[in-house]
């Protein structure tokens, strides 16, 4: 199990704050959902969570700077998925989700896999229940087949942390739940998840926590029926939207654009 | 196939052709000669000694020189092409596209124009060799601001549209028309009448820069998940890119300066390849250097064999063998898509 901080981070670009003093905190076990508007700084945060931006402020993998971390050793304990669904080469689907194994790999050793390596390539493939295209060029999946095996191969890293990036964008309604179970189950098997969403209901239904974001900021920050509030909502995405219970679970549904005071 | 058997093949199809290359001219050579001048002298009768040493004189001084540049050219364009390709993500991306093909040409292309190439054999490709420095110098710098790879590839279109039009002003500004068409012959590349010095010129960058872009393969691999996922796997993008551009330009830059620049086998040799290595950036390299160097050889000897009175330029023999094959392989896979 491991725990994420991130204290005050700060990214400046173009002269606008995209993050402006975001703090956050999740351990081994637990869903955040960083929600809000587009442009509300999402994908910013996961990157500096990621490293992949360099921001001021610092995180904190177990209590270890991710900073002092090599590259690699960053690679083997936290996987990232982006949002950027365009796949470079028409490499087969098994090939693909083996692309996670590369930080585990020797920098100048074979390129064969190892027992453990094949191992979690077809666990990650057995999880996404995608085991009958394991053959399949990636150019030839369909756009839900697509971002289940992009999961897949974050899956495969193997690593404690999972970042997903709106890992649901691309899919229809089965495998969106298919997905937010999957991420789910992962968290109640120990992995600590981070990720974007832009469905108000998953979120409120799949995660332990909800960041609010706007404009760079942690507007709110808790379980979701206390951030993802009509007042909240009204405030930050400028909509009033319906709420309610079904089978003792939350909805969140968007109803109608309110005037935007800017 | 596995990439070891296509290596193999085409390692196999790469000796052959070197040993048909060394046999065909206008003095035909059988097999044994070719490996009795290869092989130290043979103390024998002054008769045999002469023979041999006459053959000795065809092989080493004017047909090896000839197909060791071919190979070592051909194996730059096509593991550069390769690696390129795997930078880019792009399928199109060729060593022309950083502009330092077009920089080593017009180096070559101003030593011509102004005299240069009657001071010393070594005086145009050193010039092409340091017009590819400096363009290799300008990506880096372009490289050292965090440059993307589009901005990577503006650079290098920028570059190369400058280095054109240069060269063209050369041409147009020509102090007479035989300049003028020694400007033309070497901007048509060609491997023939060179010597074991341009290939001691260019071997060692080309070596260099072989080894550099060999080193790309794992970084190359994980950008196939795309650019952020790369980086989030371990790899140092900058230096991927760093490695990628100085190793495509030395050996590229190196080859265009001794031999002028030869097209379509950096574009087209990857393509050829990419579905026999299952789509590997990292395999690819390899099979594209032994790929490369084939097809230029059997180029230059097809251009040996059915050439008439004047020899054809390879780059026009390259370009003419390369863009239908590459017409039909694209028609084909537009095809299959379909």
């Amino acid at each position: 199990m491991s725990r994420i901080e991130a204290e005050n981070l700060v990214l400046v670009r173009g002269g606008q704050r995209v993050l402006d003093g975001v703090s956050l905190h999740v351990d081994g076990g637990e869903l955040l959902g960083l929600v809000g508007p587009n442009g509300a700084g999402k994908t910013s945060l996961l990157k500096c969570l990621a490293c992949l931006l360099p921001c001021a402020g610092d995180v904190r993998l177990d209590g270890v700077s991710l900073a002092a971390l090599s590259p690699r050793e960053r690679a083997t304990r936290l996987a990232y998925l982006g949002q950027d669904g365009r796949l470079g080469w028409a490499l087969t689907l098994v090939d693909f989700v083996a692309l996670g194994r590369l930080p585990h790999r020797p920098r100048w050793g074979a390129w064969r896999l190892c027992g453990e390596d094949e191992a979690a390539i077809d666990a990650a493939i057995a999880v996404m229940r995608i085991d009958p295209l394991r053959f399949r060029r990636v150019d030839h999946l369909s756009g839900g087949e697509c971002a289940r095996a992009r999961l897949a191969r974050a899956l495969a890293v193997g690593a404690t942390v999972l970042l997903a990036d709106e890992p649901v964008a691309a899919l229809d309604p089965y495998h969106q739940l298919n997905v937010m179970e999957l991420l789910a189950r992962q968290c109640a098997a120990g992995a600590t998840v981070i990720t974007a969403l832009h469905d108000l209901t998953l979120a409120s239904r799949f995660c332990h926590r909800v960041l609010l974001l706007d404009r760079g900021r942690a507007v709110a920050h808790g379980e979701p029926r206390h951030v993802l509030t009509p007042r909240n909502l009204q405030r930050v995405y400028h909509i009033s939207a319906m709420t309610g219970e079904h089978h003792n679970e939350r909805y969140v549904m968007p109803w109608r654009c309110q005037p935007n005071p800017d | 196939m596995k990439s070891t058997t296509l290596n193999a093949a085409l390692l196999g199809a790469l000796l052959a052709l070197a040993f048909l290359s060394l046999s065909v001219g206008p003095v035909a050579l059988s097999p044994g000669e070719i490996l009795l001048s290869l092989l130290p002298p043979w103390p024998d009768t002054a008769a045999l000694l002469d023979e041999i040493a006459r053959v000795r004189v065809i092989v080493t001084h004017v047909r090896l020189p000839r197909v060791a540049l071919a190979i070592l050219v051909g194996a730059s364009l096509g593991m550069s092409g390769a690696a390129l390709q795997g930078l880019l993500r792009n399928p199109l991306a060729d060593p022309g596209i950083l502009g330092v093909s077009a920089s080593a040409s017009l180096g070559a292309v101003l030593c011509l124009y102004f005299g240069g190439g009657a001071l010393s054999v070594w005086a145009t490709p050193l010039a092409g060799m340091a017009c590819a420095a400096l363009a290799t110098l300008v990506l880096w710098q372009v490289l050292r601001g965090g440059a993307s790879d589009l901005t990577l590839m503006l650079a290098g279109v920028a570059l190369s549209s400058l280095a054109a039009a240069l060269t063209s002003l050369s041409l147009n500004l020509a102090p007479n028309p035989s300049d003028a068409e020694d400007i033309m012959l070497w901007l048509l590349g060609s491997v023939s009448d060179r010597s074991f010095d341009d290939l001691r010129l260019c071997l060692p960058f080309v070596l260099v820069g072989l080894l550099l872009l060999a080193t790309s393969g794992l970084g190359l691999e994980a950008l196939t998940a795309g650019e952020d996922e790369a980086r989030s796997l371990g790899i140092d993008l900058s230096r991927l890119r760093a490695t990628v551009i100085v190793g495509a330009a030395s050996c590229v830059g190196a080859s265009v300066a001794v031999t002028g620049a030869i097209g379509f086998v950096g574009l087209v040799v990857p393509h050829m390849l990419r579905r026999f290595v299952g789509f590997h950036p990292a395999r690819l390299l390899v099979s594209s250097a032994l790929g490369g160097a084939t097809l230029l050889l059997a180029a230059d000897l097809a251009l040996r064999l059915f050439s008439g009175n004047r020899e054809l330029m390879l780059g026009v023999v390259t370009a003419l063998i390369g863009a239908p094959f590459f017409l039909a392989l694209v028609l084909r896979e537009k095809r299959m898509v379909a």
